[in-house]
């Protein structure tokens, strides 16, 4: 289990190196530069060369990298933001918190209501219940984030006036934004649990279960849910790096200073210390999660299990 | 006499079952009432969209601003759909914004489709090295959310629609790459294949004549659902500011916009949010029908 982990580690590094090497291209490829958010408009000639000498805008692309990542590795210094003139490290660690609220409430939420709708509605198949929450799933499947949420902010903000539309400041502002941003994953889970129990209980070991007189409840809890909620878990761990993804949006709906509203300011300001940093983080959350997911999998699979022993 | 009408439409029947691989597909996807709800739905999308300059014109309808008319209620006079803050016209800006979204939707998917794919296909089918190398890259580009990748491009290459197809497709290139791989490989260790290879058959007439065919099916669905897909992230682009820009209409752009008044004025953010769920939800179900139909199986 440790090689296992260690391995998948150790993948990991070329891919952050190769996310921050495609990023950095990208954000010095661009025609202009940042001189005039660092120096103001209408600054002279003379004063913005220097500017870009001492910056060392000047030196090759490849050059700017290498000396970007051995800041990063040695002293952990990921530059100072053009716009804020803050640290990087330091913004980011004032966002990060709002980020990690709404990704965990979001996926709290998925969870919570996904897998138990979902079981409900495969054990009642075809039933009302079933037929509206796949009608439902299906529409909200179709719905993009930020019509979710603007349509959220729309009837409980503005219209009945139960929560506050913008802002991060109470975590009655993050209700809104986590069910925008769960809001198609979770109607995805609901389909997958429901298409995966609908397969299990079909299964021999379920009929077994039934003849021997199980009750009802046994048979769906004990005996199908653990086998069916096996593929569910690779699920929601791919959805948990789109919901990352997705996140950006969500915030730039709510207003939330989080990771990802730093991500668009700054590609629209060319702030490439901070671009580069929270692109970073993400795809390091990303790996991490998924890394998570693939042990939590192993674990709970007995053939994977005793396949890495 | 009976007897004979029977027979014959009893043979008539017979006939009707001789079906090609292809009339197979489309009589099991037309058995599917969502998924031709969705193809219908679709339909009549592309044909409103298509015939659009013929109704209404670009310039006096979409574009100019009627500062008078501004606000007019849905169904008012000469308005279905109402009039945005400027007094423009939501029903031709809804079609004029579909014109935009279904066609750049189709683009991106057969870009991607297409450079992604003969990716996926080399490096299934040569395997090994090759393999790796191709495939960590498109490891390197999947590690970032689609949206998070085309944001970064489109901010170097700048909003126009030509940039931000060619921001979408790299953004979607590792998906089909992938998607395309894993159908070569299914197919790689059949025997026809390895007779194909050993009549000596050229390598990419292998994969284009006696691979290709056969793993078709599910590239098609997940094409079909990336359509959907993509439609969305260019609406979410163009959401954020980094897409389509006005004054040019798209569904996207006309949400934003919306959003400042959608306090007094709902229908200006609903009417093309509908849009869009419209033309997500008819891509989604014929996905959905085609894998359905394309591999009965897998319905339970």
């Amino acid at each position: 289990m440790l090689k296992f982990i260690g391995k998948r580690l150790l993948t990991m590094i070329p891919v952050l190196l190769g996310i921050s090497l495609i990023i950095f291209l990208i954000m010095n490829l661009t025609p202009g530069d940042a001189s005039g958010l660092i120096l103001g408009e209408g600054a002279t000639k003379e004063a913005v060369e220097e500017l870009r000498e001492e910056m060392g805008w000047n030196d090759p692309v490849l050059v700017q990298y290498g000396r970007y990542m051995v800041n990063v590795l040695t002293k952990g210094d990921f530059g100072t933001s053009y716009i804020s003139k803050v640290p990087v490290t330091q913004e980011l660690s004032e966002r990060l918190p709002n980020t990690i609220k709404l990704a965990v409430g979001s996926v709290a939420l998925m969870v919570l209501l996904g897998i138990p709708i979902g079981i409900l509605s495969a054990v009642k198949q075809y039933s009302i219940v079933d037929n509206i929450t796949l009608l439902v799933s299906m529409l909200i499947c179709a719905m993009p984030s930020f019509f979710m949420g603007l349509c959220l902010m729309l009837a409980f903000s503005l219209k009945l006036n139960w929560l506050p539309s913008i802002g991060s400041d109470t975590w009655k502002h993050f209700i809104l934004p986590c069910i925008t941003c769960c809001s198609v994953h979770l109607a995805q889970l609901i389909r997958m649990t429901r298409s995966n129990m609908l397969e299990v209980i079909r299964s021999d070991y379920v009929r077994t279960a039934r003849s021997k007189g199980a009750t009802e409840r046994r048979v769906v809890f004990g005996h199908a849910l653990r086998n069916a909620l096996l593929p569910v878990i690779t699920v929601v761990g791919l959805n948990l790096g789109a919901m990352l993804g997705g996140a950006v949006i969500t915030e730039s709906v709510f207003s939330i200073s989080g990771v990802g509203t730093m991500i668009v300011n700054g590609i629209r300001k060319k702030d490439t210390p901070s671009v580069m940093a929270a692109i970073l983080l993400v795809a390091v959350m990303i790996s991490v999660v998924n890394l998570v997911v693939d042990i939590i999998y192993a674990y709970v699979d007995p053939r994977l299990r005793s396949k890495l022993k | 006499m009976r007897k004979d009408i029977q027979a014959e439409q009893a043979v008539n029947e017979l006939e009707v079952k001789k079906r090609s691989q292809l009339g197979y597909i489309w009589f099991r996807f037309r058995k599917n009432k969502l998924a031709m709800l969705g193809l219908l739905l679709l339909a009549a999308m592309a044909l409103v969209c298509i015939t659009a300059p013929l109704y209404l014109s670009y310039e006096e309808d979409v574009v100019t601003q009627h500062v008078m008319e501004k606000f007019s209620k849905p169904f008012s006079a000469g308005h279905i759909l109402g009039t945005d803050r400027y007094g423009r016209d939501m029903f031709a800006r809804i079609v004029y914004g579909g014109r935009i979204s279904l066609t750049m939707g189709f683009a991106i998917v057969a870009l991607s489709l297409l450079i992604g794919g003969t990716i996926g296909a080399i490096a299934g089918y040569y395997g090994g090295i090759v393999d790796n190398i191709l495939m960590r890259l498109m490891d390197i580009l999947l590690a970032l959310p689609q949206i998070l990748m085309a944001m970064a491009i489109v901010a170097v290459l700048g909003t126009d629609i030509k940039n931000l197809l060619i921001a979408m497709t790299i953004a979607n290139i590792p998906k089909f790459a992938r998607i395309v791989r894993s159908a070569i490989l299914q197919i790689q260790g059949q025997e026809y294949i390895e007779a194909a290879k050993a009549c000596g058959t050229r390598d990419p007439r292998t994969i284009l004549r006696h691979i290709l065919p056969n793993a078709i099916g599910p590239i098609v669905v997940q094409a079909t659902l990336q359509i959907a897909q993509s439609i969305i992230s260019l609406a979410a682009l163009s959401f954020i500011g980094l897409g389509v820009q006005s004054p040019q209409p798209e569904w996207g752009t006309m949400l934003s916009e919306g959003k400042q008044d959608m306090m007094l004025y709902p229908f200006v953010v609903i009417e093309p949010g509908i849009a869009i769920m419209l033309a997500v939800l008819s891509f989604n179900l014929m996905g959905d029908g085609l894998r359905d139909a394309l591999d009965p199986k897998l319905k339970n």
